[in-house]
C-alpha cells in the first residue's frame, strides 16, 4: 500500500482538481496536511506502532518539534497577531514524528493534531513532477484512510479535522528571463519593478509576502492563501533562485475523508490558479503553461 | 538526515544559510493587524494579560476531578484556542469577562452587563459555543461558530457596550 517507489500501486481516480497546469512546473515540494483536534492517546508507543505499519516504505524515523496549530480567522475587525502564550510546563510536550523513504523524496509526518504527507524533489532531481490529481491526492487519501484505520484499531480516538493545508514550494530559476534578485518583477506580475524617480537603482533583493482570501461556495471566506517570495541561491552551483512558497489553509468542521479531500481540492485549485495569476507570462512560457482542465 | 544529502536543497540566501525543511504549516498565524491608539492598546493588553494569568493559573492548578464530580483537567489546546480568541474580542469600554473552567476541560468566558449576558465556551480547537441573552428585549442567541465566523461573536460583544 505504501510502496512509494512506483505509482502503479495507487488506485486511479478521476482527476477531480482543476486549474492551470504547467509542463515543467518549478515545484520543489508539495505538502498536504490535515489539522485536527488533538488525539490525547497518540502517545510515543502508539506512534511506534504506526511506524511499524509504514516502515517498509518509510524506513527512516526522526523526531522534531511539533508544528504549531494555526487557524485562519475571519470576522474580527480588531484581530491582532496573537502575542500571548502560556508558559511551558515541565512535562515533555508532544513531538512530531517524520518518516522518510530511503531517497528522502517522500515523507509522512504525524503529531497529535496533524497528519502531513510530503513529496519533495530531493534525491531524484530530474524525476518528472508527480501531479496532484493523479499522484499526490490519491496517495494522501490512501494514507489518511490507513491512518484512520490505525486509529480505530488501537482505539486512539476519532480524527476530527478542523483545517486542511496545501503547500507548494517552488524554486524559480532564471530561465533566461531574469538574472539578479532585484529583477523579481520579471517573475511576479503583481510587482511593477518601477520607482517614482531616478533616486534608486535596482534593488539588491526583494522579499514579498502576499495574502489572499479563499472564498467558499457562497462567497464567504473559508480560508486564506499565504505567499512568500525569498531570494536564495542554490547550494551546488550558486545559481540565484526565487523560492516561492504558497500555503492554502481552508477551515473544516469535522467530517470524513471525502470532506477533507473536497476542501483540499478547494485549497489546491485556488493555489495553483493564484500561482499563475501572480507570475508573468514570460515565466509561464518557460514552464510550459498548458490548457486549463 | 545528513548534511551531504541535504545539500541539494540547501540555499545560501542573502541573509544566511537556509535549510529547506519539509513544509507543513510553519507560516505565521493569522496576522490581520488593526491600528489602535496607544492608550487603547495598552488597556486591552492589560485585560488580555490578566486573562492569560488567570488561565495559566487554572492550567497549572486544576487536575482531573477538580470539581469533585469527575471534571477533566484543563486541556491545553482548548485554553490556547480560548486565549487566541479572547484577545480579539476585548474592548476598552467593556469590562473583561470572567474566566471559568468547564468540566470538559475547556474554558468559558462570561460577561454580565446589566440585563445582558454573554457566554462563549471553547469546546474544540476551533469550535466555540455561544449563548447571548438580553432580558430587557427578550433577545436570545445560541450558536456554534468557528474561526471563519468570528463576526458573530464580535457582533454579540458589541451588544454589551454601554448604551448612550
Amino acid at each position: 500500500m505504501f510502496d512509494v517507489g512506483t505509482w502503479t500501486c495507487v488506485p486511479w481516480e478521476p482527476p477531480l482538481a482543476s486549474g492551470p497546469t504547467f509542463k515543467n512546473p518549478p515545484v520543489g515540494e508539495v505538502a498536504l496536511s490535515v489539522q485536527h483536534e488533538p488525539l490525547a492517546r497518540l502517545t510515543p508507543p502508539k506512534v511506534a506502532r504506526y511506524w511499524e505499519r509504514v516502515r517498509e516504505a518509510f524506513p527512516n524515523w526522526s523526531t522534531h518539534p511539533p508544528i504549531n496549530a494555526a487557524f485562519e480567522t475571519f470576522g474580527l475587525p480588531t484581530v491582532r497577531r496573537a502575542r500571548l502564550s502560556f508558559e511551558v510546563a515541565n512535562a515533555p510536550g508532544p513531538t512530531r514524528a517524520m518518516f522518510e523513504d530511503d531517497d528522502g523524496d517522500h515523507l509522512m509526518q504525524l503529531q497529535p493534531d496533524r497528519f502531513v504527507r510530503n513529496w519533495r524533489r530531493f534525491k531524484n532531481q530530474d524525476a518528472e513532477y508527480p501531479r496532484y490529481a493523479t499522484v499526490h491526492r490519491p496517495e494522501f487519501k490512501t494514507a489518511v484512510q490507513d491512518y484512520l484505520q490505525f486509529l480505530a484499531e488501537w482505539e486512539i480516538g476519532d480524527l476530527m479535522p478542523n483545517q486542511v493545508e496545501v503547500t507548494y514550494v517552488n524554486h524559480v530559476e532564471p530561465e533566461g528571463v531574469w538574472q539578479r534578485h532585484g529583477q523579481l518583477a520579471a517573475v511576479l506580475a503583481v510587482l511593477s519593478g518601477q520607482h517614482s524617480d531616478a533616486h534608486l537603482a535596482e534593488p539588491e533583493a526583494i522579499d514579498v509576502n502576499l495574502r489572499y482570501i479563499i472564498p467558499g461556495d457562497d462567497g464567504d471566506p473559508v480560508g486564506r492563501l499565504h505567499i512568500t517570495v525569498r531570494p536564495v541561491y542554490r547550494a551546488r552551483d550558486l545559481t540565484p533562485l526565487f523560492a516561492i512558497n504558497l500555503t492554502a489553509r481552508v477551515g473544516i468542521s469535522g467530517g470524513g475523508v471525502d470532506d477533507v479531500l473536497r476542501e483540499m481540492d478547494r485549497g489546491h485549485d485556488f493555489l495553483v490558479s493564484a500561482f499563475r495569476s501572480i507570475t508573468t507570462a514570460e515565466m509561464h512560457k518557460m514552464w510550459g503553461l498548458e490548457d486549463e482542465r | 538526515m545528513n548534511a551531504e544529502l541535504r545539500s541539494e536543497v540547501t540555499y545560501y540566501s542573502t541573509t544566511g544559510i537556509q535549510f529547506i525543511e519539509p513544509a507543513g504549516g510553519v507560516l505565521s498565524d493569522d496576522a490581520l493587524i488593526a491600528s489602535r491608539d496607544t492608550d487603547e492598546d495598552l488597556a486591552v493588553e492589560r485585560q488580555a494579560e490578566a486573562i492569560r494569568l488567570k488561565m495559566q493559573d487554572l492550567l497549572d492548578r486544576l487536575e482531573d476531578g477538580w470539581d469533585s464530580y469527575g471534571a477533566r483537567a484543563p486541556q491545553r489546546h482548548l485554553f490556547v484556542a480560548g486565549l487566541r480568541l479572547i484577545e480579539g474580542l476585548l474592548h476598552t469600554d467593556i469590562a473583561a469577562p470572567q474566566v471559568i473552567p468547564t468540566n470538559k476541560g475547556g474554558v468559558q468566558f462570561e460577561w454580565n452587563v446589566g440585563s445582558r449576558e454573554l457566554e462563549i465556551e471553547v469546546v474544540g480547537a476551533d469550535r466555540f459555543e455561544v449563548f447571548f441573552e438580553d432580558e430587557s428585549t427578550g433577545e436570545t442567541v445560541e450558536d456554534e461558530v468557528t474561526s471563519r465566523k468570528l463576526g458573530v461573536l464580535s457582533a454579540l460583544v458589541n451588544k454589551l457596550k454601554p448604551t448612550v
